[in-house]
């Protein structure tokens, strides 16, 4: 019996059409296991993200029941103390609410860079501040607040500790 | 149908995002990222103009042609450019990676023809089928999150995201952190009865994500409940994550990978875990026999 002619040609193009397919499976799934794997190995990376790859590890932990976290407060703006301090990401003058978790990220970096005196990171993350949020000649200071987050937010009480105070002019 | 509708959204958000060039070419230089490191030796005034410049020729070229992969990889890039400048010197923000990633999966997009074969097609389906599988991935990351968090935090004696009071106790964070007021949040934080069915129902959907792209019949569920989700956090934290909700509602809801009926039974036995035991309630012979 005769092979008609067009089927060998047919063949070789089905086979390598298969192992086109085949290869494409292959690196759509690597897009997914780098997804996965790059978004766990990035957890360690400042902001759990080396842009754009993202942990998504989103409010992974519970907020304990006493919280202690850093908080920037303003003490002066262009050389007056602009009435009781207050924590910088809550001022609505200078920090829009979309802004203020960038605020209270900024303060908890500050104060671990304080806390383990690394002077080069708090010089960086002073200039970032000040750069993008205060803009204006200010002093302010770096504090250590402890809250029950309910009780706070139902106008309970808190404890702070003053961690350092600086002036805008980054030297 | 889905990509041309895809690039009408990117599109759309570039022409929404442009004016804030100005708003981009006051910023700081400090913590700019990778993509647009660029910037340190033009400046933000040039950086600004030209990263908007390249976002909305971008989406525009795969507006109008999003089956030539020149255009979907000009969009790409502009977006890419664009988001990295917006979220540059320390700010935090992922309203639009959803989509950023997406654009890059889809640059892959086979070029079919007038009159594809197959092959052709199926090929074309498995990249549009990753790109909507990796969005759905980033869902279950965070509820692998939220477990993994809760397996630290109890080894350590901690309240754990399983608390009842682990939701008041995230709004209340939250609330007094940005100094926001929501009276849903408020109201949920006294309410721990509701806030805690919320918190363990919000922990299954999202680990269970990436289980509903291999599930057809779960998909519409999982979507809608997905942008449920969504609308709740904006209603109770203040977090408004629109972009991925349209994303969600197009590609979810009129996937061509939905079924076109799916019966409830289906539905509830497709369920990961719960699905095991109503599959084995509903064989058990009381059930079976009960049954027409």
């Amino acid at each position: 019996m005769q092979t008609p002619a067009h089927s060998i040609p047919l063949c070789n193009s089905s086979r390598n059409s298969t192992f086109a397919y085949r290869r494409q499976q292959g690196w759509l799934a690597a897009v997914l296991v780098v997804q996965l794997v790059g978004g766990l190995a990035v957890l360690g990376a400042p902001g759990q993200e080396v842009f754009p790859l993202y942990s998504w590890f989103l409010f992974a932990l519970t907020p304990e029941q006493v919280r202690t976290r850093a908080e920037v407060r303003l003490l002066e703006l262009d050389g007056r103390a602009p009435g009781p301090a207050v924590a910088l990401e809550t001022d609505r003058e200078l920090v829009s609410v979309v802004q203020a978790p960038t605020v209270v990220r900024l303060a908890r970096d500050l104060g671990r860079a304080c806390a383990a005196g690394n002077e080069v990171e708090v010089r960086r993350l002073r200039q970032t501040l000040e750069d993008n949020f205060i803009h204006r000649p200010a002093r302010y200071e770096l504090v250590e607040v402890s809250y029950h987050p309910i009780e706070r937010l139902h106008g309970g009480t808190e404890q702070t500790r003053s961690v350092r105070q600086f002036d805008t002019k980054v030297p | 149908m889905l990509v041309s509708a895809f690039y009408a959204g990117l599109l759309y958000f570039a022409l929404t995002d442009a004016p804030s060039w100005a708003e981009l070419s006051e910023m700081g230089q400090a913590g700019l990222l990778w993509p647009v490191a660029w910037a340190h030796v033009t400046g933000l005034p040039v950086a600004a103009a030209v990263v908007t410049v390249l976002y909305l020729t971008g989406a525009l070229a795969a507006a109008i042609a999003p089956g030539h992969r020149l255009g979907r990889a000009l969009a790409a890039f502009g977006m890419l450019e664009f988001t990295a400048l917006h979220y540059s010197a320390g700010k935090i923000g992922h309203g639009t990676h959803l989509w950023l990633l997406a654009a890059i999966v889809l640059i892959f997009l086979p070029d079919v023809g007038r009159s594809p074969g197959r092959r052709e097609r199926q090929s074309y389906l498995n990249v549009f089928w990753t790109a909507h599988a990796l969005i759905l991935l980033t869902y279950s990351m965070s509820g692998l999150g939220k477990l993994l968090g809760a397996l630290r935090q109890a080894s350590q004696g901690q309240i754990t995201a399983f608390h009842p009071q682990a939701m008041a106790l995230h709004i209340a964070d939250r609330l007094t952190e940005t100094g926001s007021r929501s009276p849903v949040g408020l109201w949920l934080v006294d309410h721990v009865a509701v806030s805690w069915p919320l918190m363990l129902g919000t922990i299954y959907l999202q680990i269970f994500t990436f289980w509903s792209i291999f599930r057809p019949s779960l998909l519409r569920l999982w979507t809608g409940g997905l942008i449920a989700f969504h609308v709740a956090t904006y209603w109770v934290l203040g977090i408004r994550f629109a972009p991925p909700i349209l994303l969600l509602a197009m590609w979810g809801l009129a996937s061509p990978f939905l079924p076109s009926q799916t019966p409830l039974k289906v539905m509830l036995t497709d369920l990961p875990i719960a699905g095991f035991v109503i599959k084995k309630w509903l064989k058990s012979p009381s059930v079976s026999h009960s049954m027409p």
